[in-house]
């Protein structure tokens, strides 16, 4: 017997209990009603915090179901895009504690991420196309993608991408931190990245806004002519925990606005599914008395899910049939037409996602405006491609594959159906954005049945406000957990104390362990830092992070021991370039003086010898934009000229013992007279 | 001396008529001179324009906000010197006629020509500014492309896309022809010699005063078997823009495609057959009609929005066709101020998922939707398109009835949608108002009957909204819900506590399962209630005010579990809820949440009136 029904049972045998005494004693005493009762087994002040705090029985039960005691760990961890802030954010689940903000693509000065240490892919990003692309400073971080082994998550590595600016950034879950941005050369908007195909061979990027491939000018005039959209594979090495660009490629598509993706698994491995607006190939132009985008992208009723099959596509470009745009191996669409690469299915218009089924047997596609969610099987898109039962093409030859043929179901589930992730109970779960509800619904033919039967809507749990994606632990993977579903809402309107204009986004956690429509709505958590567009969950137990760094000396970017480790105060003066050795460890750096030149080129290796967990150092100098985060056994390196006399103090950033305030020395800048008086 | 005894009186009542004209010529300017009513259908009540010969009054800034649309320049720009001198020279007029009663002097009679040409010389100054407006229409306007320059009528009836207009010359008009007329005849009078004279002015006002009208140069073609035109497209091929085509009877094939603005009629039901493929008819040019024919046979492919018509044309008219067994019916793209009437429509035999929308309205304004029946599509779906009005139109057996977003300051009323997933779903639109409207069993998943999600300023008003799964479903929308009828629904109103700005008066909420529930902890307190009846309320009316004493108050615990586990709503009346209400009040551990408190509920319920006339006069 769940739990709810336990409290309306004994809130009904009290009752009748109450009602049977009334009825033999007369009216039951008024100040008996008055006290605050203490039901069986709940201490006697919980009944009073529950009175003060006017709970509800459903309110106290929730409060038990996420209330994680000091020192006990969450289950799960979401990782969260953090949208326009350009980082990822880790949630512990249930109790929705904030664990880290993962640095990205902003700096992030309390990780020294970005501030003058050279070990992080900010700093050691080249490569830049455009001068204004050099300078970025902030990413649109929209879809996290853990890696994965035969479909499920291995807690290893964590990508996501920038729609902003068609970047790739590689995190090494055993630091949580950021090794690699990967600049699209062709491409400048995306957003269908990352996903991964189930052995993380690639790492997915799909476009958003069609431009000129390699960013060349083109009139929109030319628009069908000349702008594209594009899906980029890109190859990513496991051990060296690098995506490499040059044994990446990418398919050409025509010029419609690519969404969001997702990669086939077990039975659909060897494709990546991608959903599409605006076929209509509207331009926008409302100053010119053009429809405006919004209604030009709405004009027909369906929309192309994209079929990529990115075997061949590979063979393809290993055959010698793709072009190098800037760099990058692009398989041209007519040629991904020949050879059979890329296929379309009509679907409902302007989707938000299309989502695999664990078994990767079913694609899920819901389209914003059709309360409907469209079920397509992978099987009958194979049969229907060998036998070539097209219903048409499109502009660009792409052929279109019949409708009838290849779907599975329709399911009504509510207004404004966008993502959908599944469960372990043959439950699939899809956000409704217009209704602001989570809607949970059965799936057919699947190895996971859940009790109501195939493809029936079985039950909905308001949400607040304006839910985009929702994230259920193992969700998208070939072994869903279940368990907990967090619904990532756009709005918060009213759910928080009002701190301005600018508010927070909620999220909520939803328990989804009871079958039917029993989802109970658990824990709002603000966020305001940013806007997490997706998330996944992984169980806490996959990820195998370290406590410190393995070996004192290490360059956190290579994941190596660095040469540059020092263990002992050294400072070695190459003619204006001066290299100073510095450890640090509670509570001092040696050396304490750094004695530089005017116009002396610094180099600053700084070793934190600590092994103990959580002895982190900081290190900042006044006046100089930097700010290093050395955690126990890090090296870093900080270059920077000295170009001003003056004295200049540095200090310890981590409370790191009773001394800290005591860890600190300074860099004196002597004037250029006093290396002429020197020498 | 009989003579001048008579020449005296007629003197005397010339002098007479010269005051009595000069006294009306100087009230005219107290009453309008010429009116205009303008019927649009986001103005149920009309716009008013009224003319004096020194201002402009009425509805001058709502006109010029329509007006600003098609480029025509604000009203207020018009005859500026005319009207400052106005008032200056119908003095100086009428002094001219006092001047020519009290001179004696025959000479004196030329005072008396201003007062007669006055109404003359207005009308034809009204007239030229017409014009100029009319016809200098900013080609940068939003709706150039939509109307083409024009003469706005001067008398009777007039039309301009979908606004009629209704013009006439008004009181102060009348008083300064009568003192024209009196001039006349007092001029008359005095010059016995020249009667000709007035009576040729009083023609020539009768005839400036007369509707101007210019009959269509058109002629009409006749598709029959053995006739001039055995196929429609052939009649097509043939017909000069302006002409009309009358199909008599027959099966056709499509797909027809009208490329010239002509008027395509049938008569003795005609058959235009899509084949299954493809869309049937396009009307591609402005101002076609399309009245009489059963158009049927569409494709069922969704990727290419095979439809029964199409019309990409501006100001079509579709009027009295059955349009069966196809995808989409009628597909109006970009195509503003287009007219639907009159329609029967049927979709294929599809699973609602699978079929197309029975009407679909994107990106074309002040579309008129009136008098169509939709049975067993999927929605009708209007979207990017303002000022549009939908009336009397029956819908049944679809998936959401009426599906309005980003529709402003449209009008919704008189219709009918029953038995559909969702019956009106209204969204991201400001103005709207949807009123008069039978809302019934609709029950899908969602199954609102009603549902309004960023709406502003929206009016819901009258309607009777009754055995829907949820009679009104409210998400952050603004505006007023009044004087519904919400009766027999599983919910009455479902809303979620994000909602805050929406005045809910003078409602009647009737046996509803639950009569309100929030989605998710919070209160609708924010909301204002007043004014509404609850069947479940408890108090009593002493003073007979037809107001109960005692306030409304919803705040039961059962209810808030219900919010969180609906099929518990199926026990809503059964002794179990009881016993948890019971429950509640017995321990204030849990304490009952406030809900809502209407402070002055109605101990009757109201009924529209539209509903009771109906049920009066019907069975």
């Amino acid at each position: 017997m769940n739990r709810s029904k336990r409290i309306g049972v004994w809130l009904g045998i009290l009752a009748v209990g109450a009602l049977a005494v009334a009825l033999i004693r007369g009216p039951a005493p008024r100040k008996a009603a008055d006290q605050p009762a203490a039901p069986a087994g709940l201490p006697g002040d919980a009944a009073e915090v529950i009175r003060a705090r006017t709970l509800s029985p459903s309110d106290v039960t929730a409060a038990l179901a996420t209330y994680t005691p000091t020192g006990r760990y969450d289950e799960y961890v979401m990782f969260a895009s953090g949208g326009h802030s350009g980082q990822v954010l880790a949630i512990g689940l249930p109790s929705m504690r904030l664990l880290r903000v993962i640095a990205a693509f902003t700096p992030e000065s309390w990780q020294g991420y970005g501030y003058g240490v050279k070990e992080n892919p900010l700093t050691a990003l080249s490569s830049s196309r455009t001068p204004e692309k050099a300078a970025l400073t902030w990413a649109d971080t929209h879809h996290p993608a853990l890696s994965e082994t035969n479909g499920d998550y291995d807690g290893e590595y964590l990508f996501i991408g920038d729609k902003a600016n068609g970047r790739m950034v590689v995190i090494d879950l055993r630091d949580f931190e950021s090794k690699q941005i990967v600049d699209n050369p062709v491409f400048f908007n995306n957003h269908g990245a990352a996903f991964v195909t189930p052995n993380t061979e690639y790492v997915v990027e799909g476009s958003q806004y069609a431009m000129p491939l390699g960013g060349e000018y083109a009139p929109l005039a030319q628009y069908q002519e000349r702008y594209r959209g594009l899906m980029t594979f890109w190859k990513f090495d496991r051990a060296a925990g690098r995506i490499l660009p040059e044994q990446s490629f990418a398919v050409e598509l025509p010029p419609y606005w690519q969404d969001l993706a997702d990669a086939g698994k077990l039975v659909s491995d060897g494709w990546v599914f991608v959903n599409s607006f605006n076929t209509e190939m509207a331009t926008g132009g409302i100053e010119e008395g053009n429809p405006p985008f919004e209604a030009g992208t709405s004009q027909r009723d369906t929309d192309y899910l994209h079929l990529i099959n990115w075997k061949k596509a590979e063979q393809a470009v290993a055959s010698g049939k793709a072009e190098t745009i800037k760099g990058l191996r692009v398989v041209p669409l007519k040629t991904a037409v020949e050879e059979g690469i890329l296929y379309f299915v009509a679907e409902p218009k302007s989707p938000h996602g299309v989502d695999v089924c664990p078994e990767g047997k079913h694609l899920v596609v819901a389209g914003k405006l059709d309360p409907h969610v469209t079920i397509f099987n992978f099987e009958r898109i194979l049969g229907a491609i060998e036998q070539r039962d097209f219903e048409g093409q499109d502009p660009y030859g792409v052929p279109i594959l019949r409708f009838d043929a290849v779907k599975e179901a329709q399911v009504e589930l509510g207004l404004g159906p966008l993502h959908t992730q599944f469960d372990n109970k043959g439950y699939a779960y899809t956000s409704l954005f217009l209704e602001s509800a989570v809607a949970r619904w059965t799936m057919g033919d699947c190895k996971y049945q859940a009790p109501e039967g195939p493809w029936k809507l079985a039950g909905k749990v308001p949400v607040h406000y304006n839910i985009g994606h929702l994230a259920v632990a193992g969700g998208d993977t070939v072994q869903p957990d279940g368990k907990y579903l967090v619904s990532l809402n756009k709005w918060s309107v009213d759910r928080f104390l009002n701190v301005g204009p600018l508010l927070p986004q909620n999220l909520q956690l939803v328990d989804i362990t009871r079958p039917g429509e029993q989802m109970r709505l658990l824990y709002d958590m603000p966020i305001g830092i940013g806007e997490p567009h997706y998330a996944q969950i992984i169980k806490a137990d996959k990820l195998k992070a370290w406590e410190v760094y393995p070996e004192v000396g290490w360059d956190t970017l290579q994941q190596a021991k660095s040469p540059n480790a020092s263990y002992e105060s050294k400072v070695v003066r190459d003619g204006r370039t001066v290299e100073v050795h510095m450890t640090a460890i509670r509570s001092h750096f040696d050396p304490e003086h750094i004695v530089v030149t005017e116009g002396d080129h610094v180099r600053l290796f700084i070793t934190n010898l600590e092994r103990t967990r959580d002895a982190t150092h900081g290190f900042a100098i006044a006046g100089y934009n930097i700010a290093a985060s050395i955690e126990p056994g890090e090296t870093v390196t900080i270059e920077f000229d000295a170009k001003t006399q003056g004295v200049y103090p540095f200090y310890c950033l981590e409370f790191c013992s009773a001394l800290h305030l005591e860890m600190t020395g300074y860099l004196l800048v002597q004037p250029g007279e006093a290396r002429v008086a020197s020498e | 001396m009989d003579g001048r005894a008579r020449g005296t009186r007629s003197s005397w009542a010339a002098r007479l008529l010269l005051v009595g004209g000069a006294v009306c010529l100087l009230a005219s300017p107290a009453l309008p001179y010429w009116a205009m009513q303008v019927r649009a259908p986001q103005y149920p009540k009309g716009l008013h324009l009224r003319i004096y010969p020194h201002r402009l009054s009425g509805d001058v800034r709502e006109i010029d906000g329509l007006n600003h649309y098609i480029g025509m320049r604000p009203l207020v720009q018009g005859a500026t010197t005319e009207r400052r001198l106005a008032i200056p020279a119908l003095m100086l007029i009428s002094l001219g006629l006092l001047l020519a009663a009290a001179l004696p002097r025959r000479w004196a009679v030329a005072f008396t020509l201003p007062a007669i040409l006055f109404p003359l010389l207005f009308v034809g100054d009204l007239y030229w500014w017409l014009r100029d407006f009319g016809l200098n229409l900013d080609p940068h306007a939003p709706l150039n492309r939509a109307i083409k320059p024009f003469v706005p009528t001067l008398l009777g009836p007039g039309r301009v896309g979908q606004f009629a207009s209704v013009a006439w010359f008004a009181g102060g008009f009348y008083l300064s022809v009568a003192a024209a007329a009196a001039a006349a005849l007092a001029a008359l009078l005095r010059f016995r010699r020249a009667p000709r004279a007035g009576a040729r002015l009083t023609a020539a006002m009768g005839i400036i005063l007369l509707p101007v009208a210019w009959p269509a140069d058109a002629a009409t073609l006749v598709v029959e078997p053995s006739g001039a035109h055995e196929t429609i497209a052939s009649a097509l091929e043939a017909a000069a823009p302006g002409d009309t085509i009358v199909v008599q009877g027959g099966v056709h094939r499509g797909p027809l495609v009208l490329e010239k603005p002509v008027t395509l009629i049938g008569e003795r039901g005609p058959v235009i057959d899509g084949g299954g493929r493809g869309t049937v008819v396009r009307v591609e040019a402005p101002d076609a009609v399309v009245r009489g024919f059963i158009v049927r046979g569409s494709g069922d492919r969704l990727s290419t929005d095979d439809a029964g018509i199409v019309v990409t044309g501006a100001r079509a008219l579709v009027e009295a066709n059955r349009i069966e067994g196809v995808l989409f019916g009628i597909d109006v793209r970009h195509a503003p101020h287009t007219i639907l009437r009159r329609n029967v429509l049927s979709g294929m035999s599809l699973p609602v998922a699978r079929r197309g929308d029975l009407i679909r309205v994107w990106y074309s304004d002040h579309v008129i939707i009136e008098d169509n029946e939709l049975t067993g599509g999927r929605d009708a779906v209007l979207w990017f398109s303002q000022g549009l009005a939908v009336r009397r139109n029956v819908v049944r057996r679809a998936r959401y009835g009426l599906h309005f977003m980003y529709c402003h300051d449209s009008l919704v009323e008189d219709n009918d949608v029953s038995d559909s997933s969702v019956g009106a779903y209204l969204m991201y639109s400001q103005r709207l108002r949807l009123w008069r409207n039978r809302i019934t069993g609709n029950r899908g998943p969602s199954g609102y009957g009603i549902g309004l999600k960023d709406m502003d300023e929206a009016a819901v008003q009258d309607n009777l909204i009754a055995d829907n799964r949820v009679g009104v479903f409210l998400d952050n929308a603004v505006g007023a819900l009044e004087a519904n009828l919400i009766a027999y629904n599983d919910v009455g109103v479902a809303m979620l506590p994000s909602v805050q700005q929406v005045r809910f008066a003078g409602n009647s909420l009737v046996e509803n399962g639950e009569q309100v529930a929030i989605e998710g902890l919070g209160s609708a307190s924010t909301t204002t209630w007043r004014g509404n009846f609850w069947s479940d309320y408890r108090g009593y009316d002493a003073d007979g005010d037809g107001v109960g004493e005692l306030p409304y108050r919803s705040a039961q615990l059962f209810e808030q579990l219900a919010d969180r586990y609906p099929s518990l709503r199926l026990y809503a009346d059964s002794p179990a809820a009881r016993t948890l209400e019971f429950a509640a009040q017995l321990f204030p551990l849990f304490a009952p949440r406030p809900m809502l408190a209407d402070e002055a509920p109605r101990v009757a319920p109201l009924v529209p009136a539209w509903l009771a006339a109906r049920q009066g006069a019907g069975p």
